[in-house]
């Protein structure tokens, strides 16, 4: 392995090979060198389009006016323990350009050479376009989540056993059975079917069981126990889901309380 | 056996501290220190009577008398953002290099110390003595500037501790009085805000109704000034409702966060967690925001644009950045990638604009609201600069 870094940097260093700075030119990331007081000694040619400022401009400049306010923090404390670890350090960091458009990057920074604090060199990946994707996952699932919290009624995934032990339950589990969705699930405290009336618990399951054997939905409506001791109406709408060979996976559905209190 | 050495310092070191309790009883003496405090504990404008105390020639005198070096007084209050207003003796003429030097002065550590601070600037020495809130934290500070050495032995502090005591307890009380007086305010505003719901909002409400009944009837009419009159009465109706029920929530939601900043985070916060788009805070100016005037109208300004933004954009992302330019001062936009606004809108009862441009004119701000070039709606607020 060495012999072949050996080789490498010999086939660099020759007159007739690449020349060092078109490699670092041609890269897709910004490589910039930053000597002490945290001023830029060099950048390549990707710091220029990322910035939108020519390299020579930026030569001597203080790094951290390129970095967005808020993360020049987040900047000193890296650099902080990059100095106490003498280890790289990896942060994400907003850059703003020369339009004061921001600019998310993944900046490595590492000591030039061993053994000395200064120089130090970074590589900029901009990452732009993998926040602004996962914002827009992380607020459809929020808007989703939300959505489902809020709908007046239980929405649940449930197991196909007599105690209809819950995967997934909606917030409107409070409000309907008096218990919260986690006391709920996977029968952490409490099963749903011991809140089935006793006289309404085989009705429930041969009801359900019949549909899914027809493959269709099943639609009853049965009394449940909520937690302050009443007893309420409850309608419930659900089916199978089913795996492509048949298997019966779970059961999902929603309950509405048909009234407030019997 | 005493040697002449031991008498001889034991000597001055017993008058010193005899001269040093001597100064301290004089300067007691010369000031009514209660009524200061007195006068701190009832002033409603703070920057008017500091100056004034700071002036009083008994004090300037006696400071001039017993403090070799002694150049000035001054008191520093607390700003947002870590700054200080400095206030500075009325008849001073005021020395550039001290008062840019207090204004960037930023004291980041506010803790639980008593002790003082020393600075340099130039062939100035600053003494800074601690000044408490109720909360025993260090808040305020009394700073007396030397043109020269700094007196030894705590001479300074013994001479001016009635004082800085006097400060203290006055602006202690002047905190809570102040506290009180902000706790009753905001009762009171709770307290019509009910007043209001229970009365004219549900007479407004009914009024809606009829007067969209009215409306509606009318429409059947041939003649065209009814149609008009009725149309005219149902937009008023509907303008007078809003701004009702605009008061109750203006009087209901408190700015209860300590920062303007955070407070447009957790609204910004609010709005994402009632809808799927995605929302980015790019915030280059939170010291000069919290500088800014009337930060609660700020506030409601921001809510009215997000809240039309959820209601009626369309839009997917949304962005508020804030910026701070010397010349032009505060800068809060909020742009979004939506179907945009339309020149003259289709609903002529739709009057969160309406609001919004009714709170920037009063703050004295600008606001522009327009169609972005890429698509989607832009909202300039430009705040304007404190004097």
């Amino acid at each position: 392995m060495t012999a072949w870094l050996q080789s490498a940097a010999d086939w660099l260093r020759s007159p007739h090979s690449l020349n060092l700075e078109t490699l670092i030119d041609s890269l897709n990331d910004a490589v910039i060198v930053i000597e002490k007081h945290n001023r830029l000694q060099y950048a390549n040619r990707h710091w220029s389009q990322l910035t939108g400022h020519a390299s020579a401009d930026c030569q001597h400049q203080p790094f951290t006016q390129f970095i967005h306010p808020e993360d020049r923090v987040n900047w000193q404390i890296a650099f902080q323990k990059f100095h106490q670890a003498c280890d790289s350090q990896l942060l994400w960091l907003r850059i703003l350009d020369k339009e004061d458009v921001v600019h998310w990057c993944e900046i490595r920074v590492q000591p030039l050479l061993p053994n000395r604090p200064y120089p130090l060199s970074a590589t900029l990946c901009d990452i732009t376009p993998q926040i602004r994707s996962d914002q827009i996952k992380e607020a459809r699932y929020r808007s989703l989540n939300r959505l489902v919290d809020r709908v007046p009624a239980m929405i649940y995934r449930s197991r196909n056993n007599i105690h209809w032990t819950m995967e997934f339950v909606s917030d409107g589990c409070r409000e309907l059975t008096g218990y919260t969705p986690e006391k709920m699930i996977n029968n952490a405290e409490l099963s749903y079917g011991s809140l089935i009336h006793d006289d309404d618990q085989e009705d429930v399951w041969c009801n359900v069981q019949k549909a899914i054997q027809d493959n269709r939905c099943f639609e009853i409506t049965y009394r449940l126990r909520h937690a302050d001791g009443h007893t309420r109406q409850v309608y419930e709408k659900g089916c199978a889901i089913y795996s492509d060979t048949g298997s019966i996976l779970g059961i999902e559905g929603v309950i509405f309380a048909l009234d407030n209190v019997l | 056996m005493v040697n002449l050495g031991q008498l001889l310092s034991f000597n001055i070191s017993t008058l010193w501290h005899r001269s040093a309790r001597k100064t301290a009883s004089r300067a007691l003496n010369s000031l009514d220190y209660s009524d200061i405090a007195f006068q701190l504990a009832t002033t409603d404008n703070l920057k008017r009577l500091l100056p004034s105390l700071l002036s009083q020639s008994a004090l300037q005198d006696q400071c001039s008398a017993e403090l070799p070096y002694y150049d000035s007084l001054f008191i520093l209050t607390p700003l947002a953002g870590h700054k200080y207003h400095v206030h500075a003796p009325a008849l001073l003429p005021p020395n550039p290099q001290l008062m840019n030097y207090f204004e960037s002065l930023r004291i980041r550590t506010p803790g639980h110390s008593n002790s003082q601070r020393i600075d340099q600037v130039g062939a100035h020495n600053i003494v800074f003595f601690p000044l408490q809130n109720r909360e025993s934290h260090e808040e305020a500070y009394l700073v007396v500037v030397f043109k020269g050495p700094i007196p030894r032995d705590n001479h300074a502090a013994n001479l001016l501790r009635p004082l800085r005591n006097a400060l203290q307890k006055g602006l202690q009380a002047h905190q809570k009085h102040q506290q009180q007086i902000d706790q009753a305010v905001q009762q009171e505003r709770e307290a019509q805000a009910a007043d209001l719901h229970d009365s004219i909002a549900q007479i407004l409400s009914y009024l809606k109704m009829r007067a969209y009944t009215l409306n509606s009837a009318c429409l059947e009419l041939e003649d065209p000034t009814f149609r008009k009159l009725s149309k005219d009465i149902e937009q008023q109706i509907g303008f007078a409702h809003r701004l009702t029920r605009e008061i109750i929530s203006s009087s209901r939601v408190t700015y209860e966060e300590t920062h303007l900043s955070s407070a447009i985070e957790n609204t910004m916060n609010e709005f994402e967690q009632l809808s799927g788009i995605v929302f980015e805070l790019d915030n280059r100016a939170k010291e000069p925001l919290e500088t800014v005037s009337h930060p609660n109208e700020v506030l409601f300004i921001v809510r009215e644009a997000l809240c039309n933004l959820v209601r009626h954009s369309h839009a997917s992302h949304t962005r508020i950045v804030i910026t701070h330019r010397a010349d032009v001062g505060v800068s809060i936009t909020v742009e979004d990638n939506g179907i945009g606004i339309r020149p003259n809108p289709a609903r002529k009862d739709s009057f969160g604009l309406r609001i919004m441009e009714e709170r920037a004119r009063k703050l004295g701000a600008k606001l522009q609201i327009e169609t972005r070039q890429q698509g989607g709606t832009r909202v300039c607020l430009r705040l304007p600069r404190k004097n």
